[in-house]
């Protein structure tokens, strides 16, 4: 099928790219359809699947963050019925800013995907010292996530 | 918004599967217990409306070329 997107223009997919989000996302509740497609070696385009300019750019927070950790608790795991975790992809949303060096990551509310069922969700935990805005690129005193 | 008053102890019911209690009041904190099922999450409401700004925000930037065009070179690290 055929799709409209914010950085690719029309793009091709097939039923089976289709990533669901049973909730939405906060902020995009009704959005429940999203492909994800690459952008470049270290980011990803998480696209609605109907709405075309609901794309967030997204990255692995590993690739930026060596220490990032997250603890998917029991509720979360049955919700996207995760069976192992090689089938878990954990992706952050970035707030890209011009220049690209002061782009941000969401490292409070990382986006969980089962790969193999293709179900995600935005996962809010309860407490969590990480920053709703982390700088991507860290600067001279090399704070770490 | 439907308001009412509870004292400590006393709880009440939303639907048929979510009940919300008055577990402790203490000076101005009030400690709830909230009994809901499993596929329904519960947020501290200033939290989820951080993260609805936050996605909101990241979403509604018009990017200009050249950011665009670092984002698709940069290479991955090698550790």
């Amino acid at each position: 099928m055929k799709i409209q997107t914010k950085y690719f223009g029309e793009q091709e997919i097939s039923a089976s790219d289709i990533i669901s989000f049973p909730s939405g996302l906060p902020g995009f509740n009704e959005i429940k359809q999203f492909v994800l497609l690459p952008f470049g070696e270290v980011f990803y385009i998480l696209q609605s699947v109907d709405e075309k300019n609901v794309a967030f750019v997204v990255t692995s927070p590993f690739s930026f963050f060596s220490t990032f950790m997250v603890d998917l608790p029991d509720t979360l795991v049955k919700q996207l019925s995760i069976e192992s975790e090689k089938d878990v992809s954990v992706l952050v949303i970035v707030s890209v800013k011009n220049p690209f060096n002061q782009s941000t990551a969401n490292l409070k509310a990382p986006v969980i995907i089962n790969t193999a069922r293709k179900l995600g969700k935005q996962y809010i935990p309860e407490t969590s010292s990480y920053a709703l805005s982390e700088p991507l690129v860290q600067t001279n005193n090399q704070k770490g996530a | 918004m439907l308001i009412l008053t509870r004292k400590q102890g006393e709880s009440i019911r939303i639907g048929d599967e979510i009940e919300v209690k008055i577990v402790a009041v203490e000076g101005d904190q009030i400690k709830l217990g909230i009994t809901a099922p499993r596929d329904i999450d519960i947020y501290r409401s200033e939290i989820y409306e951080a993260i609805q700004k936050e996605n909101s925000q990241a979403v509604s930037d018009q990017l200009p070329a050249d950011v665009l065009q670092t984002m698709k070179t940069l290479k991955k690290k090698n550790k």
